[in-house]
């Protein structure tokens, strides 16, 4: 799409920028703008829960609320998808919730980084959840876990080819969980940017005819930015959800 | 400018993003799971103990006044049969009253008329008893005066006036 240098990259709101260099065992552990939105996001989520409590009034405050609000939102999301025995991981899908959809959202945002439209970020959740399901599965029901990958109540001759495809299916967990994330809010974004370029490159062309024609996607872009609000919930809440099922598989199976 | 295209792809920061992950996503759990969730899940269990035993206040309250209003209407009841009652007996000794009063005074305007009737009577009897006696003697007057004293005259002209007296 370049058709001169330095023609606008839709790209380049997902580039990693240097702020304070740092190297360690080799390792570029750089803090960058990414880290900065995530310890962006920490900090805000942070102050909404904690310090939003003033007293223990009967009627809590705006922000006390969104904070009550969304702790009976993910306790209820733990609770049905789960059960009882759920409630010990509680803080972990009430973090995974709030920190995704904190990412998210601070995405939304002009000018700022959207620190889940990084594969590595997503994929490096999934693959922490994944594994602890999985060794909480294997706790909980020792070597019996395996039968999870057996289903019931099918032919015996067509056992090993649906044993394969459970331990597939199983294995591209992480795989899907991170990707969808990841896919959802860089493609978003990317939308948004190249819309952007379209109302800016009409407005500005000097061409008469085009100019007026720039409204059209500035509606679009004012339209598709709220659909990208209720994506970055959206997603935040597709993610929490599944890691309650992935849980609920290894503690219940099935 | 990205080489790549896609930064998602540059691995030259995957170590980065992943040691601040790590970091933030612990602090983050660490601060909830210790402080922030205890907290809000105490706001909350507050809360609804404090609305419990309001609702429940509010409930023993109403009950209260329910019965309150019961007993109101109950003692308006009884006041109005306890009128009732008073009215019905006032009236019932009244008209006794009135019964005994009109027999009493029945009774005695009976004997009243009784008495002047049989006065009346005595009256009557000796006022017949004067006249057949003033009859016969202006009667005997006058004969004597015109016939001069005639005894068989006196008795047929006593006969007389009796009859006479008596019709």
């Amino acid at each position: 799409m370049a058709e001169k240098s330095g023609a606008p990259d839709p790209m380049h709101q997902f580039e990693i920028v240097e702020l304070i260099e740092f190297k360690a065992f080799d390792l570029n552990l750089s803090f960058t703008n990414s880290s900065l939105f995530m310890v962006f996001s920490v900090a805000l989520i942070i102050l909404l829960t904690l310090f939003t409590f003033n007293g223990r009034g009967t009627v809590p405050t705006r922000l006390q609320s969104i904070a009550e609000l969304s702790y009976e939102f993910v306790g209820k999301m733990v609770r049905d998808n789960v059960g009882d025995e759920g409630q010990r991981y509680f803080p972990f899908i009430f973090c995974l919730f709030m920190f995704v959809l904190f990412c998210n959202m601070l995405g939304m945002i002009p000018y700022t980084f959207t620190v889940t439209s990084h594969i590595i970020v997503t994929f490096a959740l999934a693959i922490v959840i994944f594994f602890g399901v999985t060794v909480i599965g294997f706790v909980m029901h020792g070597i019996n876990f395996l039968k999870f990958f057996v289903p019931s109540g099918v032919p015996k001759a067509l056992l090993p080819l649906l044993v394969v495809i459970e331990v597939i299916s199983y294995l591209t967990r992480p795989v899907s969980l991170s990707v969808r994330l990841f896919a959802n809010m860089m493609a978003g974004h990317t939308m948004l940017k190249v819309f952007g370029f379209f109302v800016a490159g009409m407005f500005f062309s000097g061409n008469l005819f085009i100019a007026p024609l720039g409204v059209a996607p500035l509606l679009f872009i004012t339209a598709f930015t709220g659909l990208e609000i209720l994506v970055a919930f959206l997603q935040a809440y597709v993610f929490a959800i599944l890691t309650c099922i992935y849980l609920n598989d290894a503690i219940h199976m099935h | 400018m990205s080489e790549s295209g896609m930064p998602q792809l540059n691995t030259e920061y995957f170590a980065s993003q992943i040691f601040w992950l790590i970091i933030s996503f612990i602090i983050l759990y660490v601060v909830m799971a210790k402080y922030a969730l205890p907290k809000i899940a105490n706001v909350i269990e507050t809360r609804k103990d404090i609305i419990a035993r309001d609702v429940e206040e509010a409930e023993n309250f109403k009950k209260e006044s329910e019965s309150t209003e019961q007993g109101y209407l109950q003692s308006i009841k009884e006041a109005q049969e306890k009128a009732s009652e008073y009215l019905l007996n006032s009236r019932n000794k009244l008209n006794l009253l009135i019964e005994e009063e009109n027999n009493d005074f029945e009774k005695a305007s009976r004997e009243l008329i009784q008495k002047f009737e049989t006065e009346l009577e005595k009256k009557k009897s000796v006022v017949l008893e004067n006249s057949e006696q003033i009859a016969y003697d202006v009667s005997n007057d006058i004969i004597s005066r015109v016939f001069g004293e005639n005894p068989l005259v006196k008795d047929t002209l006593k006969d007389n006036i009796r009859s006479m007296v008596k019709r």
